[in-house]
């Protein structure tokens, strides 16, 4: 599981994309989201990105925080934040 | 996918002959409108059919092709030498791309150059005036020129242009579109976004893909390919030719948008200069976007119009940068990269395409003992000769003669129903094609379908099948398009939200049924009336005296269009009408039922095989000529007391009902002389409005024959149905008695409204 949040975490406490996030992750992310839409994502750790991963992140426009740690994301689907 | 391919080739040689046949015909006859609409059906076929694959310059030049027969059609511009010269070259154009794709799965180099050519005689000849600038344009689409903007790194080599639209359940069966586009060597730009627009309010559901990915890369096409060759058909790839960008961005030039659309452009930008940046007018932005949206599509630079909408949301200023990009860096010229290229189409390419039949080696087998049989039966008449020379008496041999016939004639009516048999395909050939179609249509049209294929397995004769495709799509097109409302519509007349097509096949005795049914809103007779009376179809008061079966039937008269709106898949007008033609020509009929609110139900009743027909002969001031007996109903002698004159003709009484009498000789345009016989003979024939009964002089034989199509001098001929040889050697015209009274309008109107 790459997908962190600490359960008592304070409404707008970042979500973290940990690691290698697969598929599995785009609907926890999404939940997560759901959950508390003002929650940013931070990516710096996560190093490498499923698409499912990335589209939930396209769809529903979290603020990212920091460089995308996957470099191929970093390199060519940047910028990504709210619209 | 490969069969699908196959598929295609055959059937755009068969359309590139017959229209290249009709447009020589139009060179020969000038003003020849039935020729004009053939041509276009063809050129409209084809452009549907080249749609299904990704082949943007070939399906741009036959759009623009399209355009400019339809406005032949309506006579806005003369079918003269110019149209029909461009046209023949459009046809060698895509008869030698076929024969590329046949051999290399692509387009030839330059192809692009030569469609935007073309394309723009095309336009030109639409927009008689001044030659429009850059008249040499390339069509490149609009995403791929959208990434040459987004690179930074696009230096003026050539490059590779790749779109990849993942399948929605691509991420069930393990993919990982991204993952791909990872190991695309020499990437320049990546760009992703939704494939459909993201809908609000609904859950949403993360593990369904709908992403649009497109990327360009420094990397040849070949090793592009090679990263997607696993989701090959979820893949368009376009060279991009070499050229700096500013080349590409030849200002103000918009070749392939042609003139009208640039100006449309032209002044949405000015529209929206004028505004100040101000987003207070919404309206006024809405229709701009709206406008230069509009456009857009009408050039087919879809991903552009696209591209317009998105900006509505950002207020004017975006939006005239957007349209101010689209003039500037719209598709361009040849470049000299491209122009110097080794022209691969000046190689030999293609050559016949080698037409194979896979067989059962059992039938093979049952064959053979089949023809050892025929020489048995042969051998009898040697026998029979030797006991005609002993001088044995004429009984006994016609005895034995006819015994022999009959002999020889069983083995070869067995003999041909199992040659038939050998040519026997199944109908998943053809439907298999319209899972991908309905979709992308589906997707094209905004509506949510569901498509039910049923008796694929069913068999018919190849060259049914093989005709099917045609037909079968219009009706499909119609059924998705005007048939199936949209979401909306659809949940408040209480119905599920997605539409419904069944497409089923069945064999009934020695017919084979194809059915495409939809649960549409149907079709509305009092519309059909009044769009009856509107185009000068039928009088008012005709079509007030029609059942509602009789109404719903006339969408298959030729001129009938009942959409309002041309739509982007049918709706030109034509259709319907050449699914009749084309069920007749293939010797079936075609019916139509529907309820409003409920769907529509489309029959095509077709042969199974290309049958032994049976054949009366008839003869008529001098002359033998064939009548299908399954347009005949009767066959009566009638005292001519019994025929009597009405206002425009004469009739007669059949078992309580009036026949319109027409003699045959009239028919043909025979100066016939009027036998004074005591009674007259009448073949009782069904015709498309009902039954009338052809006068004849005698009738002869009825025989079994195999009806030859028409062709060179008879093909011109109207109402013949065919040509089939008489047993003394001579040809024997085949008449087809529907059409000919179509083609005599005065005899079969001035009887039909006497009845």
């Amino acid at each position: 599981m790459a997908v962190v949040r600490q359960t008592d975490a304070e409404p707008g406490a970042p979500i973290r994309l940990e690691g290698v996030c697969p598929v599995e992750d785009a609907e926890t992310l999404a939940a997560l989201i759901l959950d508390d839409p003002n929650a940013p994502v931070n990516w710096t750790a996560c190093t490498r990105m499923h698409t499912a991963v990335y589209q939930v992140l396209l769809r529903m426009r979290p603020t990212v925080l920091g460089p995308c740690g996957d470099p191929f994301v970093d390199a060519w689907l940047t910028p990504l934040g709210p619209e | 996918m490969k069969e699908l391919l196959e598929q295609f080739l055959i059937e755009t040689r068969e359309l590139v002959q017959s229209a290249a046949e009709d447009l020589l015909a139009l060179e020969a006859s000038p003003g020849d409108v039935e020729a004009v609409n053939r041509v276009f059906r063809a050129f409209h076929t084809l452009k549907g059919s080249v749609g299904l694959f990704d082949y943007p310059p070939w399906f741009a030049l036959l759009h623009a092709a399209e355009d400019g027969l339809s406005a032949a059609r309506t006579g806005t511009v003369p079918a003269d030498a110019n149209l029909i010269d461009v046209s023949l070259e459009t046809l060698d154009a895509t008869a030698r791309w076929a024969d590329s794709i046949e051999k290399t799965g692509q387009l030839p180099g330059g192809a692009t150059a030569e469609a935007g050519a073309l394309a723009e005689r095309y336009r030109h000849l639409l927009t008689p005036g001044p030659k429009a600038r850059g008249a040499d344009a390339a069509v490149l689409p609009g995403w791929a020129l959208q990434l040459v903007d987004a690179s930074a790194d696009f230096g003026g080599k050539p490059s590779t242009a790749v779109r990849y639209r993942p399948r929605d359940d691509c991420f069930f069966t393990g993919d990982d579109p991204l993952g791909l586009v990872r190991k695309v060597p020499g990437l320049l730009a990546v760009s992703v976004a939704p494939a459909a627009p993201w809908r609000s309010g609904e859950e949403f559901d993360a593990f369904a893909c709908n992403l649009d990915i497109t990327l360009l890369t420094a990397a040849p096409r070949e090793e592009a390919e090679a990263v997607f060759r696993l989701v090959g058909d979820q893949v368009t790839v376009v060279d991009m030719p070499g050229g700096t960008r500013a080349a590409m961005a030849e200002p103000a030039v918009t070749p392939a948008s042609g003139a009208v659309a640039a100006a449309i452009l032209a002044e949405q930008v000015r529209v929206l200069a004028a505004m100040n940046g101000s987003d207070t007018d919404a309206g006024r932005l809405e229709a701009s976007a709206r406008a230069a949206a509009n456009a857009l599509l009408s050039v087919g630079q879809d991903g552009d119009a696209r591209r317009c909408e998105r900006m509505l949301g950002r207020g004017s200023d975006a939006l005239r940068e957007v349209i101010e990009s689209v003039l500037a860096g719209g598709p361009m010229g040849p470049s000299p990269t491209e122009a110097s290229e080794p022209t691969e189409q000046s190689q030999p390419l293609g050559g016949d395409a080698v037409r194979t039949l896979r067989v059962d080696a059992a039938r093979l087998d049952a064959l053979l003992a089949l023809i050892g049989e025929l020489v048995i039966a042969r051998n009898a008449f040697g026998h029979l000769t030797t006991r005609a020379e002993a001088g044995e008496s004429a009984g006994t041999l016609i005895r034995a003669i006819r015994e022999a016939d009959t002999n020889i004639g069983r083995l070869s009516i067995t003999l041909h129903r199992s040659v038939m048999s050998l040519r026997l395909t199944p109908l998943s050939q053809v439907f298999r094609r319209f899972a991908r179609l309905v979709r992308e249509a589906a997707r094209a049209l905004g509506k949510n379908v569901v498509l039910h294929i049923e008796g694929e397995d069913t068999e018919a004769d190849r060259g049914i099948v093989e005709s099917l495709f045609e037909p079968l799509l219009h009706v499909v097109r119609n059924a998705l398009d005007h048939g199936l409302e949209d979401a909306a519509t659809r949940r408040r007349g209480g119905k599920p939200e997605a539409g419904h097509i069944r497409i089923e096949a069945s064999q009934d005795g020695d017919s084979v049924v194809v059915t495409v049914s939809d649960d549409g809103r149907g079709i509305d007779p009092a519309f059909l009336r009044r769009r009856a009376v509107e185009r000068g179809l039928r009088s008012t008061e005709a079509v007030a005296a029609m059942d509602d079966d009789a109404v719903t039937d006339l969408i298959f008269a030729p001129g009938f269009s009942t959409a309002e709106v041309i739509g982007a898949l049918s709706g030109r007008g034509v259709g319907m009408d050449a699914v009749r033609a084309a069920a007749e020509r293939m010797g079936g009929r075609v019916s139509v039922e529907s309820r409003i609110g409920r769907g529509t139900v489309v029959r095509l009743h077709l042969p199974r095989t290309i049958a032994l027909t049976r054949v009366m002969v008839v003869r008529a001031s001098g002359e033998s000529y064939g009548v299908a007996m399954d347009a005949i109903v009767e066959v009566v002698r009638k005292p001519r007391a019994g025929i009597h004159a009405v206002a425009g003709g004469n009739a007669t009484v059949l078992r309580d009902q009036t026949v319109p009498v027409v003699r045959l000789v009239d028919l043909l345009g025979h100066e016939g002389v009027s036998l004074a016989t005591q009674e007259a003979l009448l073949l009782i024939v069904r015709a498309a409005e009902g039954t009338i009964a052809l006068e004849v002089d005698r009738f002869e034989e009825r025989i079994d024959a195999i009806i030859r199509p028409p062709s060179g001098l008879v093909r011109s001929v109207l109402g013949v149905a065919g040509t089939t040889l008489l047993g003394d050697g001579r040809v024997l015209l085949v008449l087809d008695p529907a059409s000919i009274l179509a083609s005599a309008p005065s005899v079969g109107r001035q009887t039909w409204e006497g009845r």
